[in-house]
């Protein structure tokens, strides 16, 4: 179990990125944690792994403390390029943390060799890293994780520089990892679909500096499948509400804001969104939300933007922020990202509302 | 059609010296210089001074094997305890802020003084011979392996680190397994200019405190009016120099393929 309280960073420089975190992971929870790009998800992952000490807030792994790198945690980053060593064999990379496991040298290469064969890379073993394709690359780095037998798993954006087929396959594989090992996993990502998709339970942060904005269960069947699960209403409801959550618009009724955790210490207003109740800002935002209408869902992002601007002069603080935040991360995320928002936005006043309406009593967590 | 585009290739790359060594030779036949002897005098120099030995000896005489093994052994003992030295003293420095700080301004002066101005003060201190030879290379190369390592092992991507750190590789086996290979490309660029530095070095300091080695020799012919033997040692350092950087290259590509083969595809 993983156990976070109070987590604040600040960087040498006084920028605040982490601001007073609370969380709680069980054991064998597959937890997917979105919110707008530098909201302070990689700040949050490095202080999980021990790779820079918070400012303030405690972090404990399995009832131990966390200083320096736990003992029984692995990480994938989001390059694998970078993160797997080019002059090492892809089964060297995968057997070189388990030095430290005590195996003698073939207990390694028999315990790489199994990694690799469970991310389906069974012929891999002698080629070197970048004789891979990206998506063979990055389950490279999966098996490295997996022969490393962690009690958790965190990923950081693991399947952002790769295309979307191979993409959805990579999904696949830590859902099936996740079944099957039984391990704690923590998913950083910035895309709303992906962290329904894959997460038991979905963490949205605010804007920097990251707290816990809301967080909601997934109610989706244990075993998933790309086509059927994303065409369930109860993906396409909470899609939904994730997605109003990452841009600071509207909720539907049922998950429970986490907004009331904030710290003692609130910080000036110009300098980062005030923190007031979660559902006075969450009543303020809904405004721009409504009033999308199809015709302006060609470009969504800008329209509602400017829409925010102009009709709330209340809600400047932090749904103006937090709509800046949407569209930045909107521009950053291309165009794969504008499309399929577009895909949700369209369809949204009509049937994807009408289905959320059905069934957001049933399999309403709270 | 492969042996004609392997013969197209090694035409390409040998029709400059070849006309170089025609033209010579016609030139200096004709103007018959004695300063400057034609290729046909200089290779027999050369064959009659260290080449014209007996099979069972690959041809060398005896002059050959004691100016070469001479030479070469020097060359080797410096260059090699300098590469040591530069990798060892480079890494600590690279990754140490503080040793950086603390050694980096004298590391720059004495980097600065050109080594062939220290071989009087070696001789004095370790008389004409193999010690002060050795060391006069050694203190000359080491510059170009320290820097490149210091560099190389200081620009070690973070990420890299990071990985290493969270699989919990430890402190020591870092630097093995993940900093030195990381800095290699750059360690190795380091090592080759020092082999040529080596080779100059090398010659210096036979021409200055030496009776032993070819540069001992080229002065010797030089001092006796031997324009072909002088012109044989001469020739002689260039293919030498031609060869350690060839050997050094294939050693590289082969240590180094996953670099090229990283590289090749990123870009």
């Amino acid at each position: 179990m993983l156990q976070i309280t109070g987590l604040t960073h600040s960087y040498a420089d006084g920028h605040t990125a982490i601001d007073g975190l609370d969380l709680t992971v069980p054991d064998g929870e597959l937890l997917s944690i979105v919110g707008p790009s530098g909201c302070g998800k990689s700040t949050l992952l490095r202080c999980i792994a021990g790779l820079i000490a918070p400012t303030a807030g405690t972090l404990t792994l399995n009832g131990a403390p966390i200083s320096g790198v736990p003992d029984d945690l692995a990480v994938v980053f989001q390059d694998y390029s970078r993160s797997l060593f080019p002059w090492l064999t892809v089964r060297d990379n995968v057997a070189l943390p388990l030095r430290r496991r005590g195996m003698g040298r073939g207990e390694r290469r028999a315990a790489a060799q199994e990694a690799l064969e469970s991310v389906g890379l069974p012929d891999a073993g002698r080629k070197y890293p970048w004789q891979l394709s990206g998506g063979m690359q990055q389950r490279v780095s999966i098996a490295r994780a997996l022969a490393y037998k962690p009690s958790l798993l965190l990923m950081d954006e693991p399947f952002g520089s790769v295309d979307a087929q191979t993409r959805e396959d990579l999904e696949d594989l830590v859902l099936g990892v996740h079944r099957t090992g039984k391990m704690t996993i923590l998913l950083v990502t910035h895309d709303i679909d992906e962290s329904v998709y894959v997460g038991d339970r979905v963490v949205v942060l605010n804007r920097s500096p990251a707290r816990v904005h809301a967080d909601i269960a997934v109610g989706l069947p244990a075993s998933r499948d790309q086509i059927e699960t994303r065409g369930l209403p109860e993906f396409v409801r909470l899609r939904a509400e994730v997605g109003r959550l990452v841009r600071g618009g509207a909720k539907v009724p049922g998950a429970a804001p986490a907004g009331e955790a904030a710290g003692p210490d609130e910080p000036d207003a110009d300098a980062a969104p005030a923190e007031g109740s979660g559902s006075e800002l969450l009543a303020k935002a809904a405004k721009p939300a409504k009033k999308k209408s199809p015709a302006k869902a060609d470009a969504p992002a800008k329209s509602e933007d400017a829409s925010a601007k102009d009709d709330e002069g209340t809600a400047k603080d932090e749904a103006a922020a937090l709509d800046e935040a949407a569209a930045k991360d909107e521009a950053a995320t291309k165009d794969e990202g504008a499309t399929k928002n577009e895909a949700v936005a369209k369809p949204g006043s009509g049937t994807a509302s009408k289905a959320a309406g059905k069934t957001a009593g049933k399999a309403d967590p709270a | 059609m492969r042996t004609l585009r392997l013969g197209r290739g090694l035409a390409e790359r040998i029709w400059l010296v070849a006309a170089a060594v025609i033209a010579w030779q016609v030139v200096t036949s004709t103007v018959e210089e004695t300063y400057f002897p034609p290729p046909t005098k200089i290779i027999s120099a050369l064959h009659k001074l260290w080449f014209s030995g007996p099979a069972s000896k690959l041809f060398l005489t005896d002059k050959a094997v004691d100016d070469f093994s001479s030479s070469l052994t020097h060359l080797f003992i410096g260059w090699a305890a300098a590469g040591a030295a530069g990798v060892v003293l480079g890494a600590a420095i690279g990754r140490s802020r503080v040793l950086h700080d603390l050694l980096d301004p004298t590391l720059q002066f004495l980097r600065a003084v050109p080594p062939p101005t220290l071989l009087p003060f070696f001789i004095v201190v370790f008389q004409i011979g193999a010690t002060m030879q050795i060391v006069t290379i050694a203190f000359g190369v080491v510059w170009p392996v320290l820097l490149n390592t210091s560099d190389g092992v200081r620009t070690v991507d973070p990420l890299q680190l990071e990985t290493a750190k969270v699989f919990g590789v430890s402190r020591f086996r870092r630097l093995l397994v993940v900093i030195l290979p990381a800095a290699a490309p750059k360690i190795f660029a380091g090592l080759r200019v020092a082999l040529s530095f080596a080779l100059i070095l090398m010659v210096i300091s036979e021409i200055v405190g030496s009776t032993s080695g070819i540069g001992a020799e080229l002065l010797n012919a030089q001092r006796t009016f031997e324009m072909p033997a002088m012109w044989a040692g001469i020739v002689m350092l260039g293919v030498l120099g031609l060869l350690f950087n060839g050997l050094f290259m294939l050693l590289e590509r082969r240590l180094l393929s996953w670099h090229a083969g990283a590289r090749r595809l990123t870009s």
